[in-house]
C-alpha cells in the first residue's frame, strides 16, 4: 500500500466514525498536535472528532536525506475523538485492519510512553503502539492542554504514515516507498531533506534567528491584548520553530532552553485562557 | 465454602503498575475482608498487563457473629438502695428500644455497669463485598494516574470491565460507569478479544487459557524461559542475560513466544554498552554470545503472539534492529568527532544548581577536593585524575547522552577510551556513578573512587551550604542516598580520609559563606554519623551497642571508623572479651566524669595494683602499635591479656580510699588504661 493509500484509507475509515477530515493547517509545527485543530478544540465541554494528515518539522532530526528512517519533515495522521469512546482501543486495532494488517501474523504490542509538550503546557498518558518493534502510533488519553485540566478527557492517536509504510511494504527505507501515481517518496522529498537538513544545521543565520524570535514576541504580545488568539497562537507555533532552528544550530545552552520553553509556555497559557473566555 | 473472585479489565498497565496495583488491591482486600469479620483461608493477587485479578478461596458466606456491647450508666446511679430501676436506668433502655428488665450487669476495669449485650447482625458476604470493592479500587493509587471518562475516576489506565463472581454468582457494584458482570475478554488478538461468559468461578482461568491468556506470572516466566533455552541450544549461543528486562517482559505479554533474528556483524565495532541499551530500551530484546564468549550479530526477543507469527515478527524486527543500530551508530561517530575540550568550555552554560553554579564551576571544585585526596601520590597520578576530573562532566552535552541519560559517565569514559586514554583516566570517568544506591558495587579502578568521591561530597557539601535539608521522610534533594554512597565508597574503596579536612577543603573552594563554617561542621558530621549508622547496621549487621561504643569515641574517619566498629563486633563474640568488658566496666566506672591526674609509679602500693601496672605497661606499645597499624583485632587480643589483672586489682586494691594522694593516683592509673582501650571504642557502651 503506496503513502497515499495510507492516508487516504485513514480519512476513509475515520470519516466513517463521524470524524470532520481537516485540511492539514498551513503552518510549520513539530506535530500534528499543535494544530488548532487539536490545541483548541480538545479544550472545553463541545464534543467533536476530527482526522487530518499534518506534515511536522523536527530540524534536528535532519539526516541530509542518508538516513533510511530519520527525516526533518514527516507526515503524522491525527485523530481526536472528544470524549474517548469506551472501546478506544478496539477502534484503533480496526482501523490497522482497515490498512490490511492481518494483526494474528504479527506482534501487536502497546507501550507505556506517557506524551508530553512542554510548550504547549500540555500531557497525556498512553502508549506508543509498536508492531514487530517498530513504533507505527502515538496513542494518548489527553489529560491537560494549555495547562488546564481537560473534560471531557479526548483521545489522541497519531500515526506515523512513513512508518505504517515501511511495515505494510516491508521496505527498509523511506525513500523507497512510492507516495502514489508512480511518484516515490526519494522524488518527492530527497532534495528537500538535503537541502534543508543544510539549512537547520549550517545556513540558519543564528543571529537573525534570535532577532526574529524577539520581533514575534512583541507581535504576541500585541495580538494577546487584542484579545486575537488566533494568529497569537500561529505566532507562537513560529516562535517553537524558531527555537527548534537554533537548537539545530546548537545555539542555545541547558538554561535557556528552560527559560525558552516556559516563555513560550505562558503564551500558550494567555492564549488557551482567552480562547476559553471566548467560547464560554 | 466458597469462592470468590475480581478481575479488573484494564487497557496495557505498564509493568510496574501492574506490580503496584496487585499488591495494594490484595493488602487492601485482607484489610476490608477482616475489618468486617469475612473469614477466608487464602487471598492471591494475580494478573497481566490487562487484568488485576484477586481471587479468595474458602471464604465464609457470611460474616463472622459477634457480640456488642452497649454500656450505660454505673450499677449505683441505674439503681435505687431498694434495688429497683432509676430513671436513668429506664432512659437508658428506652434510648436503645430495649425494655429497663433487658438490661445486664456488666463487668469493666472501672466498675460494674449497667448495659445491653447485643448480637451484630450477621450480613451475608455478598452484600459487605458489593460496598466494599468499589472503595477498595477507589484507593489503588499509582505513580501517574489519569482520567478517561465523564465520572473522573483516576486509575493508571482506564478500566474497561469487572467481573465479579462469588461460586456462580454475580456480586454486583457499580464503579467508574461500568456494572460488574461474569464476563471477561481473552486475548486481544489471538482470541478476537470476543466476551466470555465464566460460568463459575473455578472455570475462569481455564477459560482465560483456552482464549491465549496465561494468567500467572509464573507460568509466563517459564514459558519464556524454557523457549529461550531452546534457541540457545539449537543455536548452539549464549543469551546476554537481564534480568530486569526480563521481569519487565513477562508482565508485557498474555501469551509469550520467544524469537530470534540477526543482524550484520558491522554493528559489533559499536561498543557493546551502546548496542545493548538501543536494543534493550528501544526494543527490549537480549544480545546473545557465542561459545567462547564474544558478541555476536543475533537478538533474542519475547513477543505476545502465536508461533505462526514468529516469521514475520523475525522479519519485522531485523529490520528494525538495522535501522536502530543504523542510529547507533550515527551518534556513535558523531559523538567521537566532537571536541571535547570545547564540550568542557560549554559546560559554563550548563547549570547544576542555580545557587551553586554551573557545570563547569563543580568540575574546578572537584579537582580541587580530588587533589586533596591524592596529595601524596604520584606526580603522573595527579595528572591522570586532573584530567579524569575536567572531562568527567562533558558527555553531558552528547546527543547519546541527552537520549540515553542512563549512559552518563559511560559514554565519557568511551570517548576518552577511543581518544587512547590511559585506563586509570577513562575507567575513571566511566565508573564515576558508581555506586548508583547501596546495592550496587563502587568503581573497580582507584582513579574511579577518588572521582565518585569528590563529586559526590561536592554535591552534599554544597547542598548543606545553601540550606538543603532532610528532616523526617522528607528528603526532596536525595541527600540521604547521596550520603548513604559516600559512606559505602569510603569503607568498601577502603578510602583512608579525614572527613572534616576534606569538608574544610570544599567550604574554601566557596566564597560569600552565609551560615557559620561551624555550625556547618557540626550538621554535616551529623548528618554522615546517622548515614554511618545506617549503613552498618543495615549493611555489615552490626550491633547499635557496638556502634555506640565506637563513635563515643570520635567520628573522624569513615573507614577507620568502620574497622574499628567491624572488629569490636567480632570480637564481642569471644567469651574472654565479654569477660573483658565486664571488668573494663568496673575501670570506667572509676574514672567517669572524674578530672585527669598526674600517675607516679612510685605511689603503686599493694601487689595487685603494681601486677596491673607490669602488664598494662607491658601491653600498652604492642596494642598502640596495632592501632596504628590498623590492625584493631589484634589489639583487643592483647587487651584480653589485661582481664585477670584488672579482676585480681579490684578484688583487693581499694581505690576510693580516705588518702587523697593514693586515691588520685589510683584514678590516674586506671585513666591510663581507660584512654587504651579507647583508642578502639568505649566498651562501656557494649551490652554484656
Amino acid at each position: 500500500m503506496n503513502i497515499q493509500d495510507i492516508f487516504l484509507t485513514l480519512s476513509d475509515y475515520w470519516k466513517k466514525k463521524g470524524c470532520y477530515i481537516a485540511p492539514t493547517y498551513d503552518m510549520e509545527v513539530g506535530a500534528g498536535t499543535m494544530s488548532p485543530d487539536t490545541i483548541f478544540r480538545v479544550l472545553g465541554p463541545k464534543p467533536y472528532r476530527v482526522a487530518y494528515m499534518q506534515p511536522s518539522r523536527r530540524p534536528t532530526d535532519g539526516r541530509y536525506g542518508d538516513n533510511p528512517n530519520r527525516v526533518q519533515k514527516h507526515f503524522q495522521y491525527q485523530v481526536i475523538l472528544k470524549p474517548a469512546p469506551e472501546n478506544s482501543q478496539q477502534l484503533y486495532i480496526d482501523s490497522l485492519k482497515a490498512l490490511g494488517i492481518d494483526l494474528k501474523k504479527n506482534f501487536l504490542s502497546f507501550e507505556e510512553d506517557n506524551w508530553e509538550s512542554p510548550t504547549l503546557g500540555a500531557w497525556g498518558v498512553g502508549w506508543q503502539v509498536m508492531l514487530n518493534g517498530l513504533e507505527v502510533t502515538q496513542f494518548t488519553y489527553f489529560q491537560q492542554a494549555g495547562g488546564i485540566d481537560l473534560y471531557p478527557i479526548s483521545l489522541e492517536i497519531t500515526y506515523g504514515i512513513e512508518r505504517l509504510g515501511l511495515f505494510l511494504e516491508g521496505k527498509d527505507n523511506i525513500y523507497d516507498l512510492e507516495w502514489g501515481g508512480g511518484i516515490s517518496y526519494r522524488d518527492l522529498r530527497y532534495k528537500e531533506e538535503y537541502q534543508f537538513s543544510a539549512f537547520n544545521f549550517k545556513e540558519a543565520n543564528i543571529n537573525s534567528l534570535q532577532k526574529t524570535f524577539e520581533l514575534y514576541e512583541d507581535e504576541i504580545k500585541n495580538l494577546i491584548e487584542k484579545k486575537l488568539y488566533l494568529p497569537a497562537y500561529d505566532y507562537a507555533l513560529k516562535l517553537s520553530h524558531i527555537f527548534n532552528l537554533l537548537d539545530a544550530r546548537r545555539a542555545i545552552s541547558i538554561t535557556q532552553r528552560q527559560k525558552i520553553i516556559l516563555t513560550i509556555r505562558n503564551y500558550v497559557k494567555d492564549i488557551v485562557q482567552l480562547y476559553l473566555e471566548d467560547i464560554k | 465454602m466458597s469462592e470468590y473472585i475480581l478481575e479488573i479489565l484494564v487497557e496495557d498497565l505498564p509493568p510496574s503498575h501492574l506490580k503496584i496495583g496487585l499488591e495494594q488491591l490484595k493488602s487492601k482486600f485482607e484489610e476490608e475482608l477482616e475489618k468486617n469479620r469475612i473469614e477466608f483461608e487464602k487471598i492471591e493477587t494475580i494478573g497481566t498487563k490487562r487484568r488485576l485479578v484477586v481471587s479468595v478461596k474458602g471464604i465464609s458466606e457470611s460474616q463472622k457473629s459477634e457480640e456488642e456491647v452497649i454500656l450505660g450508666p454505673s450499677k449505683k446511679i441505674a439503681y435505687d438502695e431498694n434495688g429497683e430501676p432509676t430513671k436513668a436506668a429506664i432512659g437508658f433502655a428506652r434510648s436503645k428500644g430495649k425494655d429497663v428488665e433487658e438490661l445486664e450487669i456488666i463487668e469493666t476495669p472501672k466498675g460494674e455497669y449497667v448495659g445491653l449485650k447485643i448480637l451484630k447482625e450477621k450480613k451475608e458476604t455478598i452484600e459487605i463485598l458489593k460496598k466494599i470493592i468499589p472503595e477498595i479500587i477507589d484507593s489503588i493509587s499509582f505513580p501517574k494516574n489519569m482520567k478517561w471518562n465523564e465520572t473522573g475516576v483516576l486509575f493508571s489506565r482506564p478500566i474497561r470491565g469487572f467481573l465479579s463472581l462469588f461460586d456462580k454468582k454475580i456480586v454486583n457494584f457499580e464503579y467508574a460507569n461500568l456494572e460488574a458482570s461474569n464476563r471477561t475478554r481473552g486475548h486481544r488478538i489471538l482470541a478476537d478479544d470476543e466476551e466470555i461468559t465464566i460460568s463459575k468461578v473455578s472455570k475462569y482461568e481455564e477459560s482465560l487459557k483456552s482464549n491465549h491468556v496465561i494468567l500467572r506470572k509464573e507460568d509466563r516466566l517459564s514459558i519464556i524461559q524454557s523457549e529461550i533455552k531452546k534457541i540457545e541450544e539449537e543455536l548452539d549461543i549464549k543469551i546476554v542475560e537481564n534480568e530486569e528486562l526480563l521481569d519487565e517482559l513477562v508482565d508485557m505479554v498474555e501469551y509469550p513466544v520467544a524469537f530470534t533474528g540477526t543482524f550484520s556483524d558491522e554493528y559489533l565495532k559499536i561498543p557493546f554498552e551502546i548496542i545493548e541499551i538501543f536494543l534493550k530500551q528501544e526494543k527490549r530484546l537480549f544480545l546473545s554470545r557465542n561459545q567462547l564468549g564474544e558478541l555476536i550479530g543475533r537478538f533474542i526477543g519475547v513477543a505476545d503472539a502465536s508461533e505462526d507469527a514468529k516469521p514475520y515478527i523475525v522479519k519485522g524486527f531485523e529490520r528494525v534492529v538495522r535501522a536502530t543500530l543504523e542510529d547507533a551508530k550515527f551518534f556513535w561517530e558523531n559523538d567521537l568527532k566532537l571536541d571535547l575540550d570545547q564540550l568542557f568550555d560549554e559546560l559554563k552554560g550548563y547549570s547544576f544548581e542555580k545557587k551553586l553554579g554551573t557545570y563547569y564551576d563543580k568540575t574546578l571544585r572537584m579537582e580541587a577536593l580530588a587533589e586533596e585526596m591524592i596529595k601524596d601520590s604520584e606526580d603522573d597520578f595527579k595528572e591522570k585524575i586532573k584530567k579524569a576530573v575536567k572531562y568527567s562532566k562533558v558527555d553531558q552535552l552528547t546527543e547519546m547522552v541527552k537520549e540515553f541519560p542512563a549512559l552518563q559517565g559511560i559514554m565519557g569514559g568511551l570517548y576518552l577510551k577511543e581518544r587512547g586514554e590511559d585506563e586509570v583516566v577513562w575507567k575513571a570517568v566511566y565508573e564515576q556513578y558508581k555506586p548508583q544506591n547501596l546495592e550496587d558495587s563502587i568503581p573497580s579502578i582507584y582513579s574511579g573512587k577518588i572521582l565518585s568521591l569528590a563529586d559526590r561530597l561536592d554535591s552534599l557539601i554544597g547542598a548543606f551550604i545553601i540550606g538543603m535539608e532532610v528532616s523526617g521522610d522528607k528528603d526532596p534533594f536525595g541527600l540521604r542516598r547521596l550520603g548513604n554512597t559516600i559512606v559505602k565508597l569510603l569503607i568498601e574503596g577502603e578510602l583512608d580520609f579525614e572527613l572534616l579536612s576534606l569538608f574544610e577543603k570544599s567550604l574554601n573552594l566557596y566564597d560569600n559563606i552565609e551560615k557559620s563554617k561551624e555550625d556547618l561542621a557540626a550538621t554535616f558530621l551529623d548528618f554522615m554519623e546517622q548515614r554511618f549508622r545506617f549503613y552498618c547496621t543495615n549493611f555489615k549487621n552490626i550491633d547499635y551497642d557496638v556502634l555506640n561504643a565506637v563513635l563515643k569515641t570520635g567520628f573522624s574517619n569513615v573507614y577507620l571508623d568502620f574497622q574499628r566498629a567491624f572488629s569490636v563486633q567480632k570480637t564481642k563474640q569471644n567469651e574472654n572479651f565479654r569477660k573483658l568488658i565486664i571488668s573494663y566496666k568496673r575501670v570506667k566506672n572509676i574514672v567517669k566524669g572524674k578530672e585527669k591526674f598526674y600517675f607516679n609509679e612510685e605511689g603503686l602500693v599493694e601487689k595487685e595494683e603494681k601486677a596491673l601496672y607490669d602488664i598494662f605497661k607491658a601491653v600498652e606499645e604492642e596494642v598502640l602499635e596495632e592501632v596504628k597499624r590498623r590492625n584493631f583485632l589484634k589489639a583487643e587480643e592483647i587487651l584480653i591479656t589485661l582481664r585477670p589483672f584488672i579482676d585480681a586489682y579490684f578484688d583487693s586494691v581499694m581505690v576510693m580510699v580516705e588518702d587523697e594522694e593514693l586515691k588520685n593516683n589510683r584514678i590516674a592509673m586506671l585513666q591510663r588504661i581507660s584512654s587504651l582501650f579507647e583508642k578502639i571504642a568505649d566498651f562501656n557502651e557494649i551490652i554484656v
